[in-house]
């Protein structure tokens, strides 16, 4: 009667399960409780743009006194895991977001701005929005909410992370691959400096990116903003923009 | 078709007839083979459940071991395509009927769909390690269809089914016709001719068509050989029984004693052999239609019922029981039983012996022994009285010698002398019931004598009553005192002129007659021998039993008193057995009387005829 066994283990199991994720997540929220004046905040693995804000966050936290350090997830999750609260938020993502994600509060100042761009290997066509994509085999980094709003009914082919978007595209199996701009130089400057692959048209999606925290870290946007909008206004952020880019570049 | 074709066919259905061998034999053997096959079938389908069962867990396993990891990465990575594919693929493992993967509350991505009634699902959490750490991301349930394994086995079970039944009827087909080659062909013709043993002739052969080619014994010969041999005892035990039946008949059909068998719960004869019949008078069917208790006589059938009821139920053997039966001419007949009773069967065994002879031969001893203990005593008594009478008589003639007839004592010794000549009278007759008689025996010519007396006996009876006198010729010469004669006649012809009211007939007859052993065992009082018979009869009022029971005994009298002494009787027997004779006295009231006296022939020749009466109309009775 071995079919039957699943059936009366089920509800055990399911039980187990849910007493595991319970478990699991109130550990791993008790890790982080640990320290109150320590936040982990998700990022995308592998995106340069994420990179770039990561050193933006980090001087921030540090001026309201807090440590900060970042677990890299693919796009889709490291959201995921910011709303559901395994993490403490999101490094930067663009306006709305919290709409779909509504455990999670924007810190209202832009910490970057991102342009998405389409980049090519072979293709020769003047692109400057979505719908001249239709046709095209589209590459797009999963969880990267613009691009996928904007291939949408277009079946693009989801990459994990912008190192391997790049690298489909030089191998052909995608025509074109829309990124970040600054990444997708950064990505080209790295690895792909000969392949021929550049940048097409003009910016398809054009948009500040705002960092968000989990709800249960509203205390920190008021601190955060304010530090934020300071950073802007000094220029601090632009600074550290370039240099980690050079960074980027040079690595 | 020959007639030993529709033999050979007619043996084949009636040995597949209703309840013969072969039928069930042929059933026995389906259900069996149906059993077995059930029963193999059922392991079979059990081993190939449990296989595909163990396939199925072991396309679990694979999916586990193989595809589990793929797809935690998926869903790690949030790519759906990779998963759709993946669960596409997975869902064409055999049996595979539904898999989906639960991520969080919104992600949910399924293959499949779930139709079966019966399944098995297995669920798969999907754990991705991350930063050293593991995180459960979702989990997949994998559903296998149950159904289609059951169709497969049902299918299997259903043409192992009908492939066995087809060979279970071949089987049974070819059983039963081996089996009716072998054994139910020979056992009919084996039974058809042990129908036709006739125990009462000399044993046949049972079977004599046996195979030529065959030249072992088998059980069926081993049962022709025992069959033979029970033939041949039944038959020898059919001849004994048979003997002994006859003989058995032969001694209750010959029996004398009476022999019957009863039922002791209704207490009537269930069969009585023909002494019964021949005994009692009554035929068989008058005998068995009634109660025996009916039979008997009334004063003994309470006792008969109390041997029913406390012996003959209880099981016990009753020996020497007695009782009367009624014959149909109204007589009672005196039986000595022997009852051997079988209750558990309600009936008993009985043998009755007729003592009716011996009970009269009882109460004739009787009747002798007190007759011979009163002569005694009389004859003593009468001896000592005698010669004191002498002694009276004598005295009293020496005074009437000294006293004359003027003498005033003269009336008074003649009074007393005239007393003790009665007494002496009596004295003298006790004397001869006591056969203390002074007698002188000689030879007499019983005829002579007798008409010598006739005269005498004519004025002693009167004119009333006619005598007839009828002497034999040729009659045999007696040895005996003549006054005793005298004495014998007197007596007789008075108790007959007293027994005639009126006119009547007195007869007088003499004979000679020869009494052989057998009529002696039946007449007890008789003795073998020749006899000279003499027989008074007459036609006076007769006598009841009562008084023929006590006829010979001294001083009793049916006569008015003073009228009789009651010693003429007495002393006829007295005189008799004297003689060495005897008497048989037949009477009935209203009928008369007729006395029979039987006097020894004075041995003189060796003439042995039988009984030759002077008269007509005598015939002995007994009493």
């Amino acid at each position: 009667m071995n079919h039957l066994r699943p059936f009366v283990f089920k509800n055990k199991f399911v039980c187990f399960i849910i007493l595991l994720i319970l478990g699991m997540s109130h550990a791993y929220g008790s890790e982080h409780q640990t320290n109150s004046r320590h936040v982990t905040i998700s990022a995308i693995e592998n995106e340069q743009t994420h990179a770039i804000a990561k050193h933006i966050l980090i001087e921030a936290y540090k001026h309201i006194d807090y440590q900060i350090s970042f677990d890299d997830l693919p796009g889709k999750r490291a959201l995921e895991w910011a709303n559901t609260g395994l993490t403490d938020g999101d490094v930067a993502r663009i306006e709305g977001t919290e709409k779909k994600f509504t455990n999670l509060n924007p810190i209202k100042i832009p910490i970057i701005h991102f342009q998405g761009v389409v980049f090519t290997k072979k293709i020769n066509k003047n692109i400057t929005q979505w719908n001249d994509l239709k046709g095209l085999r589209i590459g797009v980094v999963r969880g990267i909410r613009y691009s996928t709003i904007g291939t949408e009914g277009m079946e693009p082919f989801f990459a994990n992370d912008m190192t391997h978007l790049f690298s489909i595209l030089n191998k052909g199996r995608i025509e074109v691959a829309v990124a970040v701009l600054d990444a997708g130089i950064i990505e080209i400057e790295k690895n792909y400096k000969n392949s021929g692959i550049h940048v097409i048209g003009s910016p398809l999606f054009s948009s500040p990116l705002y960092h968000f925290v989990h709800k249960k870290n509203i205390h920190l946007v008021a601190p955060l903003e304010k530090i934020l909008l300071e950073m802007t206004s000094s220029g601090r952020i632009e600074k550290l923009k370039r240099q980690v880019l050079n960074q980027l570049k040079n690595q | 078709m020959d007639k030993t074709d529709n033999t050979h066919d007619n043996l084949f259905i009636s040995a597949f007839g209703k309840g013969r061998i072969g039928r069930r034999l042929v059933f026995a053997t389906i259900i069996f083979s149906s059993f077995i096959t059930l029963l193999t079938t059922s392991y079979q389908l059990y081993s190939d459940y449990k296989n595909d069962i163990a396939a199925i867990d072991g396309y679990f396993e694979l999916i586990k071991d193989s595809y589990l990891e793929s797809l935690t990465t998926s869903v790690w990575m949030y790519d759906e395509k990779q998963i759709s594919t993946q669960l596409d693929g997975l869902i064409k493992i055999p049996d595979m009927e539904h898999l989906g993967i639960m991520a969080g509350d919104d992600h949910f991505w399924s293959s499949g769909s779930l139709r079966s009634k019966h399944k098995i699902t297995h669920h798969f959490p999907l754990v991705f390690k991350h930063r050293n750490k593991e995180f459960q991301i979702g989990m997949l349930s994998a559903t296998a269809s149950l159904d289609k394994v059951y169709n497969r086995l049902i299918g299997k079970a259903f043409s192992i089914l009908i492939s066995n039944a087809v060979r279970a009827f071949f089987v049974s087909c070819f059983i039963l016709f081996i089996f009716h080659l072998l054994v139910t062909r020979r056992l009919i013709r084996l039974s058809k001719m042990v129908e036709n043993i006739d125990i009462k002739k000399y044993p046949i052969e049972i079977e004599s068509k046996k195979s030529k080619r065959k030249k072992s014994i088998d059980e069926i010969d081993q049962v022709v050989y025992a069959l033979g041999k029970t033939q041949q005892k039944l038959f020898e035990s059919y001849e004994e029984l048979k003997q002994s039946q006859d003989e058995l008949f032969q001694i209750f059909t010959m029996s004398i004693d009476l022999i019957c068998i009863a039922n002791i719960n209704t207490l009537t004869f269930v069969k009585v052999n023909p002494a019964f019949t021949d005994t009692l008078g009554f035929s068989e069917e008058e005998l068995l239609s009634k109660s025996f208790l009916e039979f008997i006589h009334p004063d003994d059938v309470l006792a008969t019922q109390r041997t029913v009821d406390e012996d003959l139920k209880a099981g016990k053997t009753v020996l020497h029981f007695e009782n009367r039966y009624i014959c149909k001419d109204g007589s009672y007949r005196w039986f000595r039983w022997v009852s051997q009773p079988l209750p558990e069967k309600g009936i008993t065994y009985a043998i009755a012996h007729d003592i009716t002879d011996l009970k009269k031969m009882e109460a004739q001893l009787n009747q002798a022994q007190k007759l011979e203990s009163v002569g005694r005593l009389a004859g003593g008594v009468a001896h000592d009285f005698n010669n004191m009478l002498g002694v009276i008589l004598g005295h009293t003639e020496l005074a009437l010698l000294q006293a004359d007839e003027n003498h005033e004592l003269h009336d008074d010794l003649n009074e007393i002398q005239n007393a003790a000549k009665r007494s002496a009278d009596i004295t003298k007759q006790l004397l001869a019931f006591a056969r203390k008689q002074t007698i002188s025996p000689r030879q007499l010519d019983l005829n002579n004598t007798l008409e010598s007396m006739l005269n005498m006996l004519r004025r002693l009876i009167g004119e009333d009553i006619e005598l007839i006198w009828q002497p034999a010729s040729d009659l045999w010469p007696v040895k005996m005192d003549p006054s005793q004669i005298n004495q014998i006649l007197a007596n007789l012809c008075v108790n007959a002129r007293d027994a005639i009211s009126g006119v009547g007939k007195l007869t007088i007859e003499t004979g000679r007659c020869t009494l052989d052993q057998e009529y002696c065992i039946e007449h007890p009082d008789c003795i073998p021998g020749d006899f000279v018979l003499l027989a008074v009869s007459d036609n006076g009022c007769g006598m009841d039993k009562d008084t023929l029971d006590n006829l010979f005994e001294p001083f009793f009298t049916t006569k008015e008193v003073g009228k009789g002494t009651g010693l003429g009787l007495a002393t006829i027997y007295g005189i008799v057995k004297q003689n060495k004779g005897f008497i048989l006295v037949n009477s009935e009231p209203g009928q008369g009387s007729t006395f029979k006296i039987y006097l020894p022939r004075l041995v003189a020749d060796e003439d042995t005829d039988n009984c030759q009466l002077g008269g007509p109309g005598l015939s002995g009775g007994l009493v």
